[in-house]
């Protein structure tokens, strides 16, 4: 079941097994509602990373955030997500998004939307049993094709991840939930709420903002550190917030800077209240302000993504026993 | 050859997940060295499986049998390697072979060896750590592409499932192991040999560098009749697509049609009662624990390396397995077939 909102963790398969099991635990411990693995390419495929969080852990809801259409095939996803649905009992979920980097595979991704489309109609039919086939313009399945095993749930929570209107709205007739990966900013609930507003049906997607998250006592080394983290996708991220008003020279700047790989540099060009919205940082007290602010804008879940502190063990020390019971208690 | 073999079990994920921990400790216990998850469409991801068995052993290697290169990237495969490798200490290997059923997916397959070579190169590539980029006719990555993620071993071990001597070939320039699914046939190893020794001489590398892997359904029991009746009607639906590539049996086209007949029509069992005993044997390891152990001896003295005894075991799954532990492998290791240590 997912709570009124939720308050997750999210982070890239770059680890080893025991860690995953040590920061699991540790969260599910500490209360929060949700882990999401991200699935960008050249991490750890999220499946296996989950599968490890899966045997430690027995309330928190695991999610795969997100497959990109492009790497596998619907039925992989689908087999995937039924396992480690079956495995953690019910507390898997799965995203999807357009996927970046994938001229690095020498992909062609000229139709996300079709590919994303085809991917929800044949995992949903797989996990449901339903075997009248599906032919879409990228991927299909001849009718009677199945799963070899019985999935825990008939339907798996979606969500999608996407800034785009047309994105959104796809996600207004599928999804459980629509992400904006990178963004802070409360004041974009409204407006991703919007997007799929006119197009929801009564099953209305929830909102979940997701950003690079520095926690430590001291605030500017966390600011500092945030800066860095957020600087090299800065400039994609920046121009999709309809919100704020960037000087597009600035966006320049950051993205040269991080082309030739100085990323604290172009962070530091980042000033404080621009940050704020592509980051949660500072110290315990301000992320959880900052976090509550998001959900009083009405968004579902929160996350907070990697490297959450100065180093990542400390962050998440933090975020478990500072910042989270603050959020509660602001909520 | 009758030591430094190697006992392995087959079988695709149908389980609930949670039952997999046991079993591998079981096997491990019994003496199996390796096990291996089939990759077949619409069944349980190997990698996720083998996940699963990972954590409850400490010795039995752990194969995907096998990745088509089909459904994931191999980039994909290479990320789910790197991890299952980490988990389990080094002791997984990764199986691939061109893939059936495919067009159930729509999916055009036609450059299936350029689609395996691709995938092989490109995991490998990535494991040991290159930023070279790779080139493929259906696969690439771009220079500079690296994990982001720990690799324990640069190198994982490589298994090529054929029948095909093109692929046999590529297998002897490339792989550790060559697997022949579906078979149980002793006089099919020095076909596969011969089509490796191609590939091996090819690319320079000591003729026998590739072991031989033959893998069939396996019914053990007590009643061998009972057995051979179970394993006609597990056989029956691949016996009819497999049967057409041993080249050193001479199938009756119009049996393979009387059963083609049957099969469309759902008819397992009826359809594996045409198939004769002697070919039975061929096909499948089936009878009491006595008959298995010696057919399988007849294979490892063919020049074998492993034997994977595939699901269902047995009557049922856990006593086919209890036998093969408790009665094949035994009367195999009393024979002299030991083994090897890794």
């Amino acid at each position: 079941m997912i709570a009124d909102h939720e308050v997750g963790i999210g982070l890239a398969g770059s680890l080893h097994p025991q860690e995953y099991r040590d920061i699991a635990q540790r969260a599910e411990h500490a209360g929060f509602d949700a882990i999401t693995v991200f699935g960008d390419l050249m991490f750890t495929p999220p499946a296996m990373v989950l599968h490890t969080m899966a045997c430690v852990t027995k309330a928190v809801r695991l999610g795969v955030a997100a497959y990109s259409p492009w790497t596998q095939h619907p039925v992989e996803i689908a087999s995937q997500i039924g396992y480690l649905d079956r495995l953690s009992h019910g507390r898997a979920f799965y995203g999807l998004v357009r996927g970046a980097w994938m001229e690095r595979l020498a992909i062609n991704q000229d139709r996300p939307l079709t590919a994303i489309k085809d991917t929800v109609a044949i995992v949903s039919a797989l996990l449901a049993g339903d075997e009248s086939g599906y032919r879409g313009d990228m991927f299909g399945i001849q009718a009677g094709t199945r799963l070899s095993f019985e999935p825990f749930r008939s339907r798996v929570p979606l969500l999608i991840g996407s800034w785009s209107p047309r994105l959104a709205r796809i996600a207004a007739q599928l999804a459980d939930e629509l992400q904006a990966g990178g963004c802070a900013n409360p004041a974009m609930v409204a407006v991703l709420d919007d997007m799929v507003g006119r197009d929801a049906g009564t099953r209305k997607p929830g909102i979940c903002l997701n950003a690079v998250a520095v926690v430590d006592q001291e605030r500017d080394a966390a600011r500092a550190a945030a800066r860095t983290a957020v600087a090299p996708y800065f400039d994609v991220v920046a121009g999709l917030d309809p919100t704020i008003d960037i000087d597009p020279e600035l966006l320049t700047k950051v993205h040269e800077l991080c082309a030739a790989g100085a990323f604290e540099e172009g962070g530091r060009l980042i000033p404080d209240d621009v940050l704020r919205r592509f980051a949660f940082c500072g110290t315990p007290a301000d992320v959880a302000e900052h976090a509550a602010a998001v959900l009083d804008a009405g968004a579902r879940r929160v996350e907070f993504d990697t490297p959450f502190g100065l180093t990542p063990a400390r962050g998440i020390e933090l975020l478990c026993d500072e910042v989270l019971g603050r959020i509660r208690a602001a909520m | 050859m009758s030591a430094g073999i190697e006992f392995g079990v087959g079988f695709g994920g149908t389980l609930p997940p949670s039952d997999y921990a046991e079993l591998a400790a079981r096997l491990e216990e019994l003496g199996f060295g390796v096990v291996t998850v089939f990759g077949d469409l619409m069944m349980q991801p190997p990698a996720l499986v083998l996940a699963s068995m990972a954590g409850a052993t400490d010795r039995i290697k752990l194969g995907v049998g096998c990745y088509t290169p089909w459904t994931l990237h191999p980039v994909e495969i290479a990320g789910q390697l790197a991890y299952l490798d980490h988990l389990s200490g080094g002791r997984a290997f990764m199986g691939i072979v061109r893939g059936a059923w495919l067009d159930q997916l729509f999916l055009d397959t036609s450059r299936s060896l350029a689609a395996v070579t691709d995938t092989v190169a490109i995991v490998q590539m990535l494991l040991a750590g290159s930023t070279d980029g790779y080139e493929g006719q259906v696969y690439s990555v771009a220079p500079g592409t690296t994990p982001m993620y720990p690799v324990l071993r640069p190198r994982i071990p490589l298994m090529v499932g054929t029948w095909s001597p093109r692929l046999a070939e590529f297998a002897g320039a490339h792989a550790d192991q060559i697997q022949v699914g579906g078979c149980a046939n002793p006089a099919m190893a020095p076909v596969v040999k011969e089509f490796v020794a191609v590939g091996e001489q090819a690319a320079e590398r000591t003729p026998g560098s590739v072991d031989i892997v033959l893998t069939a359904v396996t019914v053990v029991d007590d009643d061998g009749d009972a057995a051979r009746a179970r394993a006609r009607t597990e056989v029956a639906l691949p016996f009819q697509v497999i049967a057409g590539f041993d080249r050193t049996l001479d199938v009756d086209p119009e049996l393979l049609d009387k059963m083609a007949a049957l099969l469309r029509s759902h008819e397992y069992e009826q359809a594996g009662r045409l198939i004769p005993d002697d070919l039975l044997d061929k096909f499948t390891f089936a009878g009491t624990p006595e008959e298995v152990a010696s057919q399988a001896a007849a294979v490892y003295d063919a020049g074998v390396r492993r034997i994977e005894f595939d699901s269902p075991f047995g009557l049922t799954p856990a006593r086919g397995v209890e036998l093969l532990g408790t009665r094949v492998l035994p009367l195999l290791r009393g024979a002299g077939y030991q083994p090897r240590i890794s």
